[in-house]
């Protein structure tokens, strides 16, 4: 197996095909962190897409991340927190500007936000989607992708204090929140 | 460092597990890293800097032009290969004239007469862009009526107005 | 015109403005043509805003003319055009960013009959099919019809999931249609067609079996 170092440095010099063989070997990861992150398959492909572009370009202008999985998934997490920006701000202007014309209205129907992917035990999407996004992002990148605190430091722009104690209080409240029933 | 508490491993092994890519996430991740290429090739052979700006003027200027055509006529420029030709057909006996009305001539209820055929049945055959349409057909200049075969919404401004969705053409 | 039009030419030489789309906010000549000028301001600055919160124009514009031509009052066409608008952002923030102008007028016309933005939400992983729009067509007919929404959506989606075509969703549309002349429910119907060309992408009969 080629190591990622290799295959950066191939990237560089212009060989797509070795860029394709990081994505085989990233594009799953990508997509977990960002779908547990966005709770929709369709918006975390989308993420992961723009995150991946990005990638390659700054690879192809001679970017070497010293280490490249950390690096990656900083980039997806700042393409989810772009999507989630874009959508708050989106729905913000449409409300504010709603909010100025004639009171007789048809009442505006807020969407529910509940996503209807079918992957997960519901009850664990419900737990994560409870999260605020910055306790999510800390725990995704804890317990599922496994990063050192230092790592996630780099990538989060956080402390590694401020990591620990948002990632105890997302265990805390998951926790919770799933054992809730059973008590 | 914290310690993980031992009641969330099962749940991490779900949340761990990563998901299958689906074919069309991945084919349009591969044409978004070939536009990216063309891209990048593109800057290499730009021309020089001088050049560069009198082409950016004439596109500028080329595109006031195509923008102000636009505003007058939105809907011209569609390739002929892209239009289906739709029939549009009421049955009504007893009338002088009929129309179809729409989006596709912006509601001018002198743009599409139909012709009666006989018996009583009126039509016509409109090129349309595939797509949603909506439309009503009015009656001797005075009455408005849906299309009883079509899906008919609830009436807008106290008329009826029905909608009809043209499926793209297969390509041959 | 072609005063303006010359001068404009030269403006734009001269400042190397991005024009093309500031002129989109331009008010449309359609609507100064047709309606009184206080409702076309009115409806010009609707549509602007539209522009500005990203929405598509085109159906707004439309709803103006389609309300000329009906004879409607200004404050009835502005009123019109303004609910259109509420629909169309609820419809995308039900079904999210790239969806076609079409796919969002089709929405928003299932908002209007009765679907709730959470109901619609249940197609949004659908998005990027190419037929999706079709698959609102025929969400919106078999709920104009009267087939209950979650009912529409539960056929509708498993004919995305289907990956079924647009062309086969307006042959639902055709073939419920006959169904129902012959007397069949609409609702029973719509579960026979949908099922048959999940399965075998062929129509069968209301028996089941499977026509030449």
């Amino acid at each position: 197996m080629i190591a990622d170092e290799e295959l950066i440095r191939r990237v560089q010099a212009g060989d797509a095909a070795a860029f394709d063989a990081l994505v085989d070997r990233y594009y799953g990861a990508c997509l977990r962190f960002a779908w547990r992150s966005l709770g929709q398959r369709e918006d975390a492909e989308d993420a992961v897409q723009e995150a991946l572009v990005r990638v390659y370009r700054a690879l192809r202008r001679g970017r070497s991340p010293r280490h490249f999985r950390p690096w990656l998934l900083g980039i997806v997490l700042n393409r989810c927190r772009s999507h989630v920006q874009r959508a708050r701000r989106r729905r913000l202007l449409f409300e504010r500007w709603w909010a100025r014309q004639d009171p007789e209205t048809l009442r505006v129907q807020p969407a529910d936000g509940a996503g209807a992917d079918g992957d997960l035990d519901p009850k664990l999407k419900t737990a994560l989607a409870a999260l605020r996004p910055k306790l999510r992002e800390a725990f995704l990148l804890k317990y599922v992708e496994q990063l050192h605190y230092e790592e996630m430091a780099e990538i989060t722009g956080a402390s590694v204090s401020a990591l620990k104690m948002r990632v105890k209080r997302a265990s805390d409240q998951v926790l919770a929140m799933l054992t809730e029933d059973t008590a | 460092m914290s310690e993980l508490d031992p009641r969330l491993e099962p749940w991490l092994a779900a949340l761990r597990k990563e998901p299958l890519a689906r074919p069309e996430a991945r084919a349009r991740l591969a044409a978004a890293l070939r536009a990216e290429d063309a891209r990048a090739a593109r800057r290499i052979l730009s021309p020089p800097a001088a050049l560069a700006a009198g082409i950016a003027l004439v596109a500028l200027t080329s595109a006031f032009w195509l923008a102000l055509w636009r505003l007058d006529t939105p809907e011209r420029g569609v390739a002929a290969e892209e239009l289906t030709s739709a029939q549009f057909v009421l049955h009504a006996r007893d009338a002088r004239s009929v129309s179809v009305v729409g989006d596709f001539n912006d509601w001018d209820p002198r743009a599409t007469p139909l012709t009666r055929t006989g018996d009583g049945v009126w039509s016509a055959v409109v090129q349309l862009r595939p797509g949603t349409v909506r439309y009503a057909y009015l009656v001797d200049g005075t009455e408005w009526r849906a299309d009883p075969h079509a899906v008919t919404l609830h009436e807008d401004f106290g008329r009826p107005t029905s909608v009809a969705y043209i499926v793209p053409q297969e390509a041959p | 015109m072609s005063v303006r039009l010359i001068a404009g030419v030269a403006l734009a030489c001269a400042f190397g403005l991005a024009l093309g789309p500031r002129l989109a906010l331009a008010q449309d000549a359609r609507l100064n043509k047709r309606l009184d000028p206080q409702t076309a301001a009115a409806v010009a600055a609707l549509v602007d805003s539209a522009s500005t919160l990203g929405l598509p124009t085109e159906p707004l514009v439309q709803k103006a003319l389609e309300g000329q031509s009906k004879g409607a009052s200004g404050e009835a066409i502005v009123h019109a055009v303004r609910a259109l608008i509420r629909d169309l952002a609820t419809a995308r923030e039900a079904l999210g960013d790239d969806v076609s102008v079409d796919a969002l007028r089709l929405a928003a016309a299932a908002l209007d009959a009765g679907a709730t933005p959470a109901q619609l939400e249940r197609l949004r992983p659908h998005r990027t099919r190419e037929s999706f729009a079709g698959g609102l067509a025929g969400l919106v007919y078999l709920m104009s019809r009267g087939v209950p929404a979650e009912q529409s959506l539960d056929l509708i989606t498993a004919m995305l999931n289907a990956r079924l075509s647009a062309a086969e969703f307006a042959s639902l549309q055709r073939l419920v249609e006959r169904d129902m002349m012959a007397g069949a429910p609409p609702a029973e119907a719509a579960a026979v067609r949908a099922r048959a060309l999940i399965q075998h992408g062929r129509p069968t009969g209301l028996d089941g079996r499977v026509r030449p």
